[in-house]
């Protein structure tokens, strides 16, 4: 399994295992962990014109393609009535911003054919770590770089108050939870002393 | 036997109205889909006055509502980047108390989200992760409405039944409209009308009994070609929300307050450059 990380560069160290907590791979904002190989699913039924699987053959078990846009909750009030972004039409966007290592993590990733805001971007990141790979075995994450940003941390993460400032600790690996839009991300951080 | 110079002049003339035709098919195709539709094929209006007469006594029925709540059954979709649509359900309590507070809970499958204004503080709460946020807000509805969207990324959900009336900037973003036909929902009846806007067509029934308000609002999203739609089933508990009903956010013991990003700047055209 890829970890896609800060729009592109590969997670630092992925160690397969058979998992503790199945859902110990973070899924990146923005960029669900299927992305790079749902690209490649994309790319490959375009050339060999092969009958529409989208993705479903080489993505792992459990793991979904990544959302492009969602329903608008609003008539008149919503970024795509007011004309935001609609110019910015272009899924292939993630591409370049999978080989770009200096781009920015990916707050906006799926902002591109948006007409509800964020309300649902990152459809992956669902409260309750409901996963349907709960039984397979998959990588587990042995460090994470500084400055990355996923959709959801494991069940197991605890919630650790410094200074004043809320962190969700996973191990060695601490997080910043922050909203961006209505979705709830996690900065990877370091240890707060 | 056929002269070569007449059968020269037959082709000419077989040829010409051909030519005619192709030249006519390219000004059909290059014409704007918009302008093509058949509202005014016949030359008639495309905005039917019935249809936005009706629309314009439930703004005044919603505006008429110094509060209320709401209690509607929705469904919202997510498109895929292979542009299939997936589909979920939920359900929403909106309550609203003009001109500066309002409270409304979406428990929707895998994502909960509440939303407070009481007049100077926005809030978010996801209930489930235990963490929520907040803004400075403006001192009403609309405005907060409008900062939550502009500057923080988040929609506040059917906030058409604020807005509706408040703006006639709104009004005329209307290009077409039609009346459908009365229909029943639940134990209402309602008349379904229809409308367009560039970025969406929408749909909306209102209630024919005393109170002109909306029984069903169904919103298409245009500017992805899927066309994800969201339909809200609304029921007016009650049109009032009492005095002593507390609008305002008190965090959970263990609620943990979290930062908000300023989206203002990335979504713009700089796209986060």
């Amino acid at each position: 399994m890829i970890l896609i990380v800060n729009g592109g560069l590969l997670a630092a160290s992925l160690a397969l295992s058979v998992p503790a907590a199945p859902t110990d791979v973070p899924r990146v904002a923005g960029e669900p962990a299927s992305s790079l190989l749902a690209l490649d699913a994309e790319y490959l039924q375009r050339t060999r014109s092969a009958p529409s699987r989208s993705g479903t053959a080489s993505r792992p078990k459990g793991s979904h393609p990544p959302a492009r846009s969602g329903a608008s909750a609003n008539v008149n009030h919503s970024n795509a009535t007011r004309n935001r972004n609609v110019n910015n039409t272009n899924v292939n966007r993630n591409v370049n911003r999978n080989t770009n290592v200096n781009r920015n993590v990916d707050v906006n990733v799926h902002n591109d054919y948006h007409g509800g805001g964020y309300y649902h971007d990152d459809w992956d990141d669902w409260d309750d770590h409901w996963h349907p790979a709960a039984t397979i075995a998959t990588a587990a994450v042995t460090a994470a770089v500084v400055g990355s940003i996923v959709n959801s941390v494991p069940p197991s993460c605890s919630t650790v108050v410094v200074n004043g400032i809320s962190y969700s600790q996973c191990g060695s690996t601490w997080y910043q939870p922050q909203y961006v839009g209505s979705s709830v991300q996690y900065v990877v951080v370091n240890p707060p002393r | 036997m056929v002269s070569p110079a007449i059968l020269r002049f037959a082709l000419l003339l077989g040829a010409a109205p051909l030519v005619g035709a192709a030249a006519l098919a390219q000004d059909d195709a290059a014409k704007p889909a918009a302008s093509a539709s058949a509202a005014d094929d016949d030359g008639s209006n495309p905005i039917d006055p019935e249809a936005m007469a009706a629309v314009d006594k439930m703004s005044a029925a919603l505006q008429a509502l110094s509060s209320f709540h709401t209690q509607s059954d929705i469904t919202t979709e997510v498109v895929l980047a292979t542009g299939q649509k997936i589909q979920f359900g939920g359900t929403m309590d909106t309550y609203a108390r003009r001109p500066n507070a309002f409270k409304i809970v979406t428990k929707v499958d895998g994502k909960s989200r509440e939303l407070y204004y009481d007049g100077k503080t926005f809030t978010i709460f996801a209930p489930t992760l235990g963490y929520y946020a907040d803004f400075p807000a403006p001192g009403t509805i609309a405005a907060t409405i409008d900062k939550a969207s502009d500057e923080f990324g988040i929609e506040v959900p059917l906030a058409d039944l604020f807005t509706w009336g408040s703006d006639p900037a709104i009004r005329a973003r209307v290009q077409e409209a039609m009346v459908i036909r009365p229909e029943t929902i639940g134990d209402r009846t309602c008349m379904h009308y229809a409308f367009r806007q560039e970025n969406a067509d929408w749909q909306v029934w209102i209630d024919q009994g005393a109170k002109a308000l909306p029984c069903k609002i169904v919103i298409t999203n245009k500017t992805d070609p899927a066309m994800p739609q969201y339909s809200a089933v609304i029921d007016w508990a009650s049109t009032a929300v009492p005095a002593s009903e507390n609008l305002a956010f008190s965090p959970p013991a263990d609620a943990h307050r979290i930062a908000i990003t300023d989206v203002s700047e990335i979504t713009s055209d700089g796209e986060g450059q």
